[in-house]
């Protein structure tokens, strides 16, 4: 009860007038940072920080965390009208997303994304409200061991997403996990897969190569059909059916349940998450041959668990101070900024603050799905502009994506190699999530498994005395064992 | 067996043994960060091999273009390398400019009027939203654009 009068005391506060032009305000900038390529929730909050310096701490913190969970709103609709993720929480919509899109689906694809994030953001928040304290302690005793049972269980995506052929996917992964081993390694400072070059030290970054692999490689796959726009068909019905909206429910309260509980550990980031939470639908589906072929349930589900993810990362952050991506690291040195730091005693010390943001992000939510569901019809008239004009733009907002990430023309020039890369994996049937997957995963794989063998001094039995990591670990190889199983039986 | 397949195989297995010789060359110890690589040359040799095996030589034929396609292709592909390339001297809104044009006359039969127009809208929108606006540091080039 203490709760829900501190939140009712916190929408007192949240619907002022300012608080809400801020709210506001930071919805918009989030979802035009999350559809602009390149340009993400870590940078977009980077930018507008200096910008903020003159608020009071409430609007300001208010404004900055809206941009951050407008940003996961926003990534979706380039992703779906133009195969391009807005952000990495993203890349995992394309595959039914896009393909939505060329059936003449935008419109459900787009409303569908909007109603998944909202639904699962506010459910995500009403965690936050009730659970934020004890979730969070809970998630300072995960360690190592347990991080690398995570890892392993995410993995286990792999067998999935590998399409036709296990050996091709399994292939496309180890290239993405050697790709993440390029340039210094972190822990002991020596360089990897450098060539002597200085180039390569600061690693092969996540941006350039999605840019590549999904931008330039679609334009390149595009003209080679001499494409005449993304969908020719008739845009139809702009909102899903009630048969699909019926059919996603149980997609949207499992991708919350997995985007909630996973978002909670740091380090988790929403990519990975949304690819489990993708995998996850896709085993539990009757006909899991619809993914990546258009499978509504294949938009609502990352896009549902990256929004959770999203609310859930600000547990650790306001509870322990702990931020769970790049992008609350941002946040956090915004909080800190004002002289808030965050932590156990912050909801003490400064419970109208905190209260104020948590509110704020509910009106957040409500105000997002207001501005993007009007704006689905306007989006989806995107795909029928003649791709003469879409490749040109695409393209461009390519190489500033990619020169964003370091202002240098290096990571353009690595775009421009995964693009083609990207061409000839599509051409000889090798498919590209499983290397974006394994990108996002390597490093968290190594580190945890270096820091383990660190903690037991080199013994690996460390794995086995942890409940968690031997349950983790355990999930892992069962699904895989599944996956592998599932591939086997239409034979 | 698929010559795509064979290829694709020889590439692994030389990855493999690039990952090997990287572990071999670093100077920190098997649980540090030669652990990666390691395991990275022997998952390599694994899958290069798995490519030589009779189910994966029956697979599908790479469904490559036809040679106009293929043009196309790399007619679009060589503009925007050559973009990224001029693109440091001639200044960001030039470039820009000479780049959409270049490609909406190329995709399309658009008239020399309905291309100009757009390549002007495109260029300099994108000039005041990332050069401006976003105060991103793309190159000037000689005329300051």
């Amino acid at each position: 009860m203490e709760t829900l009068g501190f939140l009712l005391h916190g929408f007192a506060q949240a619907l002022t007038p300012t608080n809400l032009m801020f709210a506001f305000i930071g919805s918009v900038l989030g979802t035009l940072v999350g559809v602009l390529p390149g340009i993400g929730p870590t940078s977009g909050i980077a930018i507008l920080l200096p910008l903020t310096s003159f608020l009071p701490p409430a609007p300001a913190i208010i404004m900055l965390a809206a941009i951050y969970y407008g940003a996961m709103y926003g990534g979706s609709t380039t992703a779906i009208l133009v195969n391009i993720p807005g952000e990495v929480a993203s890349v995992v919509t394309t595959l039914d997303g896009y393909q939505m899109a060329r059936q003449g689906r935008a419109g459900p694809a787009l409303a569908i994304a909007a109603i998944s994030s909202f639904v699962a953001g506010t459910l995500g928040l009403v965690g936050l409200t009730f659970f934020a304290p004890p979730l969070a302690d809970a998630a300072l005793r995960i360690g190592p061991p347990e991080y690398f049972g995570l890892v392993i269980l995410a993995f286990s995506v792999v067998v999935s997403l590998s399409g036709a052929s296990l050996v091709k996917g399994l292939s496309a992964a180890a290239l993405g996990a050697l790709f993440a081993l390029v340039g210094l390694d972190p822990m002991s400072g020596v360089r990897r897969f450098a060539f002597g070059t200085t180039t390569m030290l600061g690693g092969i970054d996540f941006i350039a190569v999605i840019i590549g692999l999904f931008a330039i490689t679609e334009v390149l796959l595009s003209v080679e059909e001499s494409a005449r726009a993304v969908s020719l068909a008739a845009l139809g019905k702009l909102m899903p059916r009630w048969d699909e909206l019926r059919r996603c429910v149980g997609t949207m309260l499992r991708a919350t349940g997995v985007g909630f509980f996973l978002g909670l550990l740091p380090g988790s980031t929403p990519g990975a998450i949304s690819f489990i939470a993708y995998d996850l639908e896709k085993r539990v589906s009757k006909t899991p041959e619809r993914f990546s072929r258009g499978a509504i349930e294949g938009v609502a589900a990352p896009e549902g668990a990256n929004n959770a993810t999203t609310s859930a990362g600000f547990v650790p952050l306001f509870a322990l101070g702990i931020p769970a991506t790049p992008a609350l690291a941002v946040l956090l040195s915004g909080l800190m900024i004002y002289g808030l730091q965050p932590g156990p005693m912050l909801f003490e010390k400064q419970p109208q603050f905190v209260w104020t943001i948590i509110a704020s992000m509910y009106v957040g939510n409500v105000m997002l799905l207001v501005l993007n569901l009007p704006l689905v019809g306007l989006w989806a008239r995107l795909c029928r502009v003649p791709y003469a004009v879409m490749a040109p733009l695409i393209l461009l907002f390519s190489v500033l994506g990619a020169f964003s990430v370091r202002n240098n023309f290096s990571d353009v020039g690595m775009a421009l190699a995964f693009g083609v890369l990207g061409y000839l994996m599509v051409k000889l049937g090798y498919p590209t999530a499983p290397l974006v997957l394994a990108l996002i995963l390597t490093p968290m794989l190594e580190n945890a498994l270096r820091q383990s063998l660190s903690m037991a001094h080199g013994s690996p039995l460390i794995f086995f005395t942890r409940p968690i990591a031997v349950t983790l670990i355990g999930a892992g190889l069962a699904l895989t064992a599944w996956s592998l199983l599932s591939r086997r039986a239409p034979q | 067996m698929r010559r795509a397949n064979l290829v694709c195989g020889s590439l692994l297995l030389a990855l493999g043994a690039l990952s090997l010789v990287e572990a071999l060359r670093l100077k920190d110890d098997w649980q540090g960060a030669r652990l990666m690589p390691a395991v990275l040359a022997v998952v390599f040799a694994g899958l290069g091999a798995g490519h030589f095996a009779p189910a994966l030589a029956a697979a599908e034929r790479p469904a490559w273009p036809d040679v106009p396609s293929r043009r196309r292709v790399g007619f679009v592909f060589g503009v925007l390398v050559l973009y990224v390339a001029v693109l440091p001297s001639l200044g960001f809104l030039p470039a820009t400019a000479l780049f959409v044009l270049v490609l909406l006359r190329a995709l399309a039969a658009f008239s020399w009027t309905v291309a100009l127009a757009l390549t002007a809208a495109i260029a300099l929108a994108s000039h005041v939203v990332f050069k401006h606006w976003l105060g991103m540091p793309l190159p000037s080039g000689p005329l300051g654009l």
